[in-house]
């Protein structure tokens, strides 16, 4: 897939002398670019266009972050939670995701904002990490845009990679719908990082997972970072159980460990699609043929909206089945999910089973 | 529209009132009219025949023709209709622009009434498309029309064009949001005619229509079916032209009927459920209740008791319940557990 270029930079003034910045700069040394005091009067031209969201991706900000990077997953309120953390050390996607939460979340920010001050994100890093040393740090770069989308201009991963393979109570979750995996195969990880594809049947991917990589392409790159020795992760999120979901989704289970060898998938997660109530209007508007908003999907007490649970769950025990007659001893959990579907699913609770306790 | 282009006509425009004979006006030209519908207003007629113009029209001169009506088509027509001879005018030079001219009524309709959304959005479509304005005149008329000047909004306005009149009429009439109305626009005229049909039955009001809408849409878009197919369906049709039915229980009805169809597993799997139930016989002053869409991992049995010997007696009707082969059937319908 063709790496993300932004149309114009834009530069938060003061944050124009940092190295990632320099080096952004450097790589895009082609475009236009603005050093900017005040971003207020170019939000308000954003919000004022027929779509801000689509408009935003063609604009990367540049700026320094001023609060804390590292901060717990968010989950779902009521619904169990897998203590992940994440580090936003950017926000915003340049992949267009007809179901992506982003829409909705970022919809006052939705310019690609990249934090370039990582001098104090790592600093952040290593007292939290130093300061807890009995506790395991499950990190992902991921809740707030694509782990690997900038990677081509940021080369940010390459960093984090560095950094997390010097500690030793932390592991770096990578998480990518593309396939840019270059920069990541000739670094020094120390099995402290683990590379995830987020994963869909390709026809999924076709109309609802716009200027992604294909599936095929995702799992080549899957196959090349697990040459260089990473631990592998998927996760089939979000599933969408259509009518004949199971096809296409047992091809794709077939495809992963067709692909990386079960011994080096470090996790499998599930996820049926969910999605605010708010989002259904935007998803109408900006994907008016998507097929998303179609499923049978009923509100949940979370307020989030998911497939009825009678399809949630039967679907959830197929794919755990598949899963199991390839990898039997590969860990598998399901995300954002409530205690009595994973009983229905498990017949447990994750912290009775056994390869999941060092995920929850 | 610019500011430049405004102070240019200014002194063209200045006042010049005078008292013109109907028949020195075209009346068939209506090029600048923008009241929607186009209706005789009897309101405006009693006040005229009571109270006389009080604010005088605008017409444009010609040289060697009739008067152009610039505003107050719908004085005259009231004039007309009372038989009345003339009336007072304001008279503009006949070397002023059309996009000034229109503009002009669009201004004296802004702040002397109030505008609907249907009027709102041919204003900004005819904007451009028959007196030469752009995007930008379109974002600062936008304010006048008691809108945000933003192109989302904008782009919702301008779907409401492409609605066949009979849904105009009906969103006017119903005052519904542009938020349930605009996304008409993307449907064909076969759809729209077929919901117009509908409405015509059935009255729905902003907050059910777009609930009707969603499912029509959905289910449309899932089935690869046309809205016109959906909505000609035997069941539906039936229901929408039952003469024994008020339009209250129709709009019941059908809203049931296109939840059957747009969510077929929650209701088959609620339908099985509740017959289950039904089947196991809960006991009298006994009731068994569903997780609401099946969501969440319990049912719930509400009963009522006034002595100890009633909650015994419940206590062992419970038991037998909970023996019966209908109760696990409902629990496994609901993924629960059905183990001892």
């Amino acid at each position: 897939m063709q790496p993300y270029r932004p149309e114009k930079v834009l530069v938060e003034k003061g944050s124009e002398e940092l190295p990632l910045t320099k080096r952004i700069l450097e790589r895009l040394s082609d475009l236009p670019v603005e050093i900017l005091e005040d971003l207020d009067p170019v939000m308000k031209g954003l919000s004022n266009e027929i779509d801000p969201f689509s408009q935003g991706k063609k604009w990367l900000w540049i700026s320094t972050y001023r609060g804390k990077f590292l901060k717990k997953c968010p989950g779902t309120q009521g619904f169990l939670c897998c203590n992940y953390s994440v580090v936003n050390a950017s926000t915003g996607c340049p992949l267009e995701c007809s179901y992506c939460i982003l829409q909705g979340y970022l919809s006052n920010n939705p310019m690609l904002r990249l934090f370039a001050n990582t001098d104090d994100l790592f600093a952040e890093l290593r007292t939290a990490f130093s300061s807890s040393m009995n506790r395991q740090f499950r990190v992902g770069t991921g809740e707030l845009t694509d782990s690997l989308a900038l990677d081509s201009i940021t080369e940010f991963s390459r960093d984090l990679i560095a950094f997390f393979g010097r500690q030793r109570n932390a592991i770096l979750e990578l998480k990518t719908k593309t396939d840019h995996v270059e920069n990541l195969l000739d670094l020094p990880h120390n099995g402290k990082t683990v590379i995830a594809w987020s994963v869909n049947p390709e026809c999924v991917i076709r109309s609802e997972e716009r200027a992604c990589a294909t599936l095929a392409e995702r799992l080549t790159a899957a196959r090349r970072c697990q040459a260089s020795g990473y631990g592998i992760a998927f996760h089939f999120d979000p599933i969408l159980f259509t009518p004949g979901w199971e096809r296409s989704y047992a091809e794709v289970v077939k495809g992963v460990f067709a692909s990386v060898p079960a011994e080096s998938i470090a996790w499998i997660s599930l996820g049926g699609l969910r999605y605010p109530p708010e989002l259904k209007e935007i998803i109408r508007r900006r994907f008016p043929r998507s097929l998303v908003i179609t499923g049978e999907m009923v509100p949940c007490p979370d307020n989030k909206f998911r497939f009825v649970r009678p399809v949630r769950v039967e679907g959830y025990r197929k794919m755990v089945r598949w899963i199991r007659e390839y990898g039997p001893e590969v860990p598998v959990y399901l995300c954002m999910e409530s205690r009595d579907v994973w009983e229905a699913v498990f017949k447990r609770m994750p912290a009775r089973i056994e390869n999941l306790a060092g995920i929850f | 529209m610019s500011n430049r282009g405004e102070s240019m006509n200014k002194e063209k425009m200045d006042l010049r009132f005078e008292q013109i004979p109907l028949e020195r006006i075209d009346l068939l030209e209506k090029g600048f009219a923008i009241a929607f519908p186009q209706e005789t207003d009897e309101i405006l007629m009693k006040s005229i025949r009571d109270y006389g113009v009080m604010v005088p029209v605008v017409l444009q001169e010609r040289p060697g023709r009739l008067f152009r009506i610039v505003s107050g088509h719908r004085r005259i027509h009231a004039l007309l209709a009372i038989r009345a001879i003339s009336l007072p005018a304001r008279i503009v030079d006949s070397d002023i622009q059309d996009k000034e001219l229109f503009l002009l009524n669009v201004r004296e309709n802004a702040i002397t009434r109030s505008l609907n959304d249907i009027e709102r959005a041919l204003i900004m479509h005819r904007l451009c498309s028959e007196f030469g304005g752009d995007d930008e005149d379109v974002l600062r008329l936008m304010p006048l029309l008691g809108l945000a000047p933003s192109k989302r909004i904008r782009d919702q306005y301008v779907r409401l064009v492409r609605l066949i009149p009979e849904l105009q009429r009906y969103m006017v009439a119903h005052s519904i949001p542009v938020r349930a109305s605009s996304r008409l626009g993307d449907w064909s005229s076969e759809d729209q005619a077929a919901l117009s049909f509908l409405l015509e039955k059935v009255r729905l009001g902003g907050r059910m229509m777009q609930e009707v809408l969603d499912l029509l849409e959905e289910i449309s878009l899932r089935d690869h079916t046309r809205i016109a197919d959906l909505l000609g369906r035997m069941d539906i049709r039936a229901m929408i032209e039952d003469d024994q039915c008020t339009s209250t229980q129709k709009r019941e009805r059908l809203r049931k009927r296109l939840t059957q169809i747009r969510y077929p597993i929650l209701t088959e799997r609620t339908d099985k459920t509740a017959k289950f139930l039904k089947a196991a016989g809960s006991p009298a002053g006994m009731s068994i209740k569903l997780p609401s869409y099946l969501e969440g991992n319990s049912l719930q049995v509400t009963f009522s008791f006034r002595s100890v010997r009633e909650l015994e007696n419940k206590r062992g009707e419970l038991g037998v319940l909970a023996r019966k082969r209908e109760i696990r059937e409902v629990l496994r319908h609901l993924n629960l557990e059905t183990e001892e």
